[in-house]
């Protein structure tokens, strides 16, 4: 099998050509897109970097504390950037990203790692922190997009939940449509991708591997536990959140707190 | 009527300067109510009445516990309320909402969705319709497609479909046309009369409490400035304008 081209230094810097000619169309068509572009460009180079180096020494230390360190920092970062993606503050939604992402992930790779692929040793960063930040970052997405839907329907929906309540419904009777309805949105997506995947476009990770040697067979495999790995740790940590999160709206005494609402 | 009977019913609804509640338009922790006392009797019928941003849905939310009250007490039949279970004091004690939501689905469906896994007969669906002055016929159609006034007299019927002591009403009639208004508020007034149901109304509608009679309290920035009679209620509406 030949070997894989490696991107020289020059040649990385001539793929910036294609980044100029963005900033032509920007340009002339006054988009006035030029400063971004160039922020998004520095940014691409210098964040894609800092983890290949990180990359390259988390692998050659090889040790199972600074794989589990470099998980919780992303825990970390994962859970902030969802619950900022919540249109209204959520007194402990931070906390309970943090719980329902963390146990969504943390079984998810556990299961893939250990029963699927069976990597050895348990740790080994090749294997458990790409797919680790797969999970992550698909969880995350799942879990925003459920609190944002959960919030959405509270608000438009807040006259049927009290109308419920009123009739002498328990709190959590009272949103069990929204509930269904937030964890609907946050699943869809990912059944929306596995139902297109590989017709229009190669998923990355499949690209990667093909680019880098890979069989395409062997690369199929892999793709497949990762569209199922997705759809269980969205739907796991969405469902999570949701449960944490749904009762924070309301009180012991089924009462909607209508100030994080309206 | 005099009253030749010396004992008079005791109260079955009773709040002690009641300070708190919630109102959208207010900072959660600013008081919207300020030392609410009055009580009610069984069978009674009372308004409660003043301008917008006064205080009147947030004092009726505290009565079947949608809200809690920082300071003060509300007793039902003697007892604390937040000794009481939640879920049963709505039951005894029905708030029908300002905006009367139909759920997706026919009338049948709207009024056979109770809390507690509660079974309806068929029989008891059209008493429930009769009470409101609607055909059975209207358990077959399509809840959200009804007039805002037969939208209006199911939610009342779903209320009473629970068996209510005391039913609390926020602005009835308001988003009603002058003939609905009328079925509604005579509809209201049978219940009390009738049925002999504890009534609690919230209205800006002078047109409402004349029909309604009983006493009416006036409130105005949270607190109760004055409690009259319906008809002298009625005639200090039109000479406010």
């Amino acid at each position: 099998m030949k070997p894989i081209i490696n991107v020289g230094t020059f040649h990385l810097l001539l793929a910036l050509a294609m980044i100029a000619a963005v900033l032509a169309i920007s340009y002339r068509e006054r988009l006035g897109l030029e400063r971004d572009l160039i922020i998004a460009t520095a940014r691409t180079f210098l964040q894609l970097f800092v983890v290949g180096y990180f990359l390259v020494y988390l692998f050659a230390w090889d040790r199972w504390e600074l794989v589990l360190l470099t998980f919780i920092l992303m825990l970390a970062a994962a859970s902030w950037i969802a619950v900022g993606r919540l249109t209204r503050p959520l007194p402990g939604a931070r906390w309970i990203a943090v719980v329902s992402l963390a146990v969504g992930s943390a079984i998810t790779l556990a299961f893939v790692t250990h029963v699927v692929i069976g990597v050895d040793p348990w740790y080994d960063p090749r294997y458990v922190i790409p797919i680790g930040g797969m999970i992550l970052g698909n969880a995350m997405t799942g879990a925003a997009l459920a609190g944002e839907r959960f919030q959405g329907e509270l608000r438009s929906r807040v006259e049927e939940v009290e109308t419920l309540l009123a009739l002498g419904f328990a709190g959590l009777e009272a949103v069990q449509d929204l509930y269904r309805s937030a964890i609907r949105a946050a699943m869809i997506p990912t059944i929306n991708a596995m139902l297109a995947v590989g017709i229009v476009q190669l998923p990355g990770m499949m690209t990667g591997q093909i680019l880098s040697g890979t069989s395409p067979l062997v690369a199929v495999k892999y793709q497949v536990v990762v569209m199922l790995m997705i759809a269980c740790a969205v739907a796991l940590s969405s469902f999570l959140f949701l449960h944490l999160a749904v009762r924070r709206y309301l009180t012991p005494a089924h009462q909607l707190r209508r100030h994080l609402i309206v | 009527m005099e009253l030749t009977n010396e004992t008079e019913p005791e109260p079955i609804l009773v709040c002690r300067e009641v300070s708190g509640g919630y109102a959208v338009d207010v900072p959660p922790h600013q008081q919207v109510l300020k030392s609410i006392s009055f009580q009610v009797r069984a069978g009674e019928c009372l308004s409660i009445m003043g301008p917008s941003g006064s205080g009147k849905s947030a004092l009726l939310r505290l009565l079947n516990r949608f809200d809690d009250p920082q300071q003060g007490e509300i007793c039902f039949h003697g007892r604390p309320l937040h000794s009481l279970d939640p879920l049963e004091i709505r039951r005894r004690i029905a708030l029908v909402l300002q905006q009367a939501v139909m759920f997706h689905g026919t009338v049948r469906e709207n009024l056979l969705r109770r809390p507690g896994g509660q079974q309806l007969s068929e029989a008891a669906l059209v008493q429930a319709l009769e009470e409101v002055g609607l055909d059975r016929l209207f358990l077959d159609r399509n809840a959200t497609e009804l007039s805002g006034g037969e939208k209006q007299r199911i939610s009342i019927a779903r209320s009473l479909l629970g068996g209510p002591e005391i039913l609390l009403l926020d602005e009835p009639t308001s988003a009603l046309d002058a003939r609905s208004l009328h079925l509604v508020a005579d509809l209201i007034t049978q219940l009390n009369r009738v049925r002999g149901l504890t009534l609690i109304v919230v209205t800006h509608q002078a047109e409402l409490i004349h029909r309604l009679g009983g006493r009416v309290l006036l409130l105005e920035k949270g607190q109760i400035i004055r409690e009259v009679r319906a008809e002298e209620a009625a005639s200090l509406m039109e000479q406010r304008g």
